[in-house]
């Protein structure tokens, strides 16, 4: 019932806390860029990557949608060490985004939880420095949902998948020996 | 059962063993069955998640499509060169491409300047900031005469309409004579972050107080916003928009907003041709204008 057969059992609840916190962030990020889209595909233009236009385009309106996905994936628990390692992985490319528009000085928001898009107003500071350390919280979550995937709620177990063998519907070969 | 069989065993033992073996297979046709329908219990329940996931994605991207399209304006006229019927305001061209300032006193080789720009865009607002008041007075000295281009594509990506609306109101400044000031106004107000738009008060009541429209001319102007008396002409001119021929730039890619044109010259400029990027040590970045007289500005378009 825990991850692996040597963790402890407790374990379980963070694992499901993470994937709370870890889907949560990203249902949250995706409904505010879906409901905003248009937004949403000028904060991708803003972080003025030398990318085509059309790949702008398609990360502007994909993105939220596979954040909504991958989100309700992680709270439902479905598939979690692949949820947890996709988000891992959107959450290094993020990083890496948002250090780049500090690097080069680029006057952004990020565009993270919000639709983003380019400052202008000098009262408005930039927050890369607060957003990085966000994502690398989450990134702890999903580096923890890689290793200890397996909780008793989640849709994993109701499947059963993950390798559980308590709750496989009984081996048939047990009278053949 | 099994102590039965036992009992018979010395006398029958292989009957009790095909016995037995019967009874083994049986009970293992019954788990074989159990095993079966859990097995299939559990496909099922693969294939509804599978479902209710693909039903979901459905969903979100039938969202995004929605979202998209809904902002889509209706294309308007789309050819270039046929000349305006509806209601056109007294400066725009007849063709709606763009509205003309030019002082009364325009020398005949005044430079034609065309500025591409779109009131929701900060990069226009920001060179408009440091350029807007340098073309004001080469306009008023009679040294160039500015074709300006307010688009409204950002309303494709923006939900609002903010765009075409400052463009529909600053059309309408244009029937009372006042066009480049309240231009002047919507820029100065725009907000600091790109979509939040400008409210009815600003753009009806606010903007023409600021830009010098009183009296009968603000209830003329206030009529005409109302009513969207100038809305088609301006839709007509984001439809209609392309970098005249003579630029040779056809690929959609390479103009924008903001974009600049010295159309007697066939010389396309750009920000980069008008601003310094800085990197500040906060990360922020910071523009500097290269030019601060109108002087040196006519003599960068001269020498274009």
């Amino acid at each position: 019932m825990v991850a692996d057969r040597r963790a402890p059992a407790w374990f379980e609840w963070i694992t499901v806390g993470a994937r709370l916190i870890l889907g949560g962030v990203l249902v949250w990020a995706g409904m505010m860029k879906i409901l905003d889209i248009g937004q949403s595909v000028i904060a991708v233009r803003a972080y003025d990557f030398p990318i085509p236009e059309a790949l702008v385009s398609l990360i502007g309106y994909g993105m939220p949608i596979v954040e909504i996905l991958l989100g309700l994936a992680l709270v439902a628990g479905i598939l979690t060490r692949w949820a947890g390692l996709a988000a891992a992985v959107m959450m290094v490319m993020y990083i890496a985004a948002i250090a780049s528009a500090w690097a080069r000085g680029l006057s952004i928001d990020c565009g993270c939880l919000t639709p983003g898009g380019v400052i202008l107003d000098p009262s408005q500071e930039t927050k890369y420095g607060q957003d990085i350390l966000r994502d690398v919280g989450l990134i702890i979550c999903a580096v923890w949902l890689v290793v200890f995937p397996r909780a008793r709620v989640s849709v994993d177990t109701w499947l059963g998948l993950g390798g559980r063998p308590e709750e496989s519907g009984g081996p048939p070969e047990e009278s053949e020996g | 059962m099994a102590d039965n069989k036992k009992k018979a065993q010395p006398t029958k033992a292989q009957q009790a063993r095909a016995q037995q073996q019967q009874a083994q297979s049986k009970r293992g046709q019954l788990r074989a069955q159990q095993a079966a329908i859990a097995a299939r219990a559990k496909r099922n329940r693969i294939i509804g998640v599978v479902v209710a996931v693909v039903v979901l994605a459905a969903i979100l991207v039938g969202l995004v499509v929605w979202q998209t399209s809904s902002n889509d304006k209706p294309a308007g006229n789309t050819s270039s060169a046929a000349s305006f019927t509806g209601f056109k305001p007294p400066n725009g061209s007849a063709n709606a491409t763009y509205i003309e300032v030019k002082a009364a006193n325009a020398s005949a080789d005044a430079i034609i300047v065309d500025e591409y720009f779109d009131y929701q865009c900060p990069y226009c607002r920001l060179v408009d900031s440091y350029y807007g008041s340098l073309f004001r007075e080469l306009v008023d000295r009679g040294d160039v005469v500015l074709h300006m281009h307010p688009r409204s594509f950002l309303d494709r990506g923006i939900p609002g309409n903010y765009s075409i609306k400052a463009a529909t109101a600053a059309a309408c400044a244009d029937t009372v004579g006042k066009f480049i000031e309240y231009h002047e106004t919507v820029f100065a107000n725009q907000p600091a972050k790109e979509g939040d738009g400008y409210t009815e008060q600003q753009l009806r009541v606010d903007f023409p107080a600021e830009a010098g429209i009183t009296g009968d001319n603000l209830t003329s102007f206030q009529q005409c916003y109302d009513t969207q008396k100038t809305t088609a002409y301006m839709e007509a001119l984001e439809a209609n928009q392309v970098m005249p021929a003579s630029s040779g730039i056809t690929d959609r890619t390479k103009w924008g907003t903001p974009d600049f044109y010295a159309y007697d010259q066939a010389k396309h400029f750009t920000t980069n041709d008008l601003l310094n990027g800085h990197k500040g040590t906060d990360g922020k970045a910071s523009y500097s204008p290269k030019m601060t007289t109108a002087d040196e500005l006519l003599t960068f378009l001269k020498g274009l």
